[in-house]
């Protein structure tokens, strides 16, 4: 069944290239899309968004109240 | 959305970097020493590009050394000559020398391999992945969980 979960990799014509990733949460955002930015080159800037944070939270909320 | 990368390209596989050198019909990299025109030399992976004067150097960290840029410095410098002067087609004219290859040529490698390394990195942790090319000249791969 499908995840939902997705990593979208834009190449510009001069080889610049920008990961995102969507429908993760919290830390297993980053390492979705760690192995992909890894095989690239080199990270140049990492931007997260309100809804990694929002994300985030709610992950540790659930594991705080065991759910 | 929640999280994004930006990244610039480094060719760091050899092996890969042969392969889309075939796919872009250029020869194959030979490890080597590129001398530029002021007697610079970067090493690594040498590959000839259409319209270049010397080869372009892949060193062992990916990093491209051209005559132009990245580390190594113009091998005449601007002042001594004047302003350089954009040639037909693109380019620039140093001068009495070879106009130098065009940065689009360079372009077209970088991409190209910046797709297939995204695609085999993919593939390696056992996921899908759609290619779509855009207006814009830029690449798309949605990758996603098999």
């Amino acid at each position: 069944m499908a995840s939902g979960r997705r990593i979208e990799v834009t190449i510009a014509p001069d080889g610049m290239a920008s990961v995102e990733t969507r429908g993760y949460r919290g830390r297993a955002c980053l390492d979705a899309g760690k192995a992909i930015a890894d095989a690239l080159g080199v990270t140049i800037a990492d931007t997260r968004t309100s809804e990694f944070y929002q994300a985030a939270e709610s992950a540790e909320q659930h594991e705080r109240t065991g759910q | 959305m929640s999280h994004i990368v930006t990244i610039q390209a480094r060719l760091r596989d050899p092996a890969l970097l042969a392969e889309v050198c075939r796919r872009l019909g250029l020869p194959e990299p030979v490890r080597g020493t590129m001398t530029a025109a002021d007697g610079q030399t970067a090493e690594g992976l040498l590959i000839p590009l259409p319209g270049w004067r010397v080869p372009i150097a892949v060193a062992a960290d990916g990093t491209v050394r051209t005559e132009r840029w990245n580390g190594v410095r113009l091998p005449i410098a601007q002042e001594d000559l004047g302003r350089p002067a954009r040639i037909a087609g693109g380019g620039w004219n140093f001068g009495g020398y070879e106009p130098y290859g065009q940065e689009s040529e360079l372009n077209k490698l970088l991409q190209a391999y910046a797709v297939e390394a995204a695609k085999l990195a993919a593939r390696r942790a056992g996921r899908n992945v759609l290619e779509q090319r855009m207006a814009d000249g830029s690449v798309r791969l949605t990758i996603e969980e098999a």
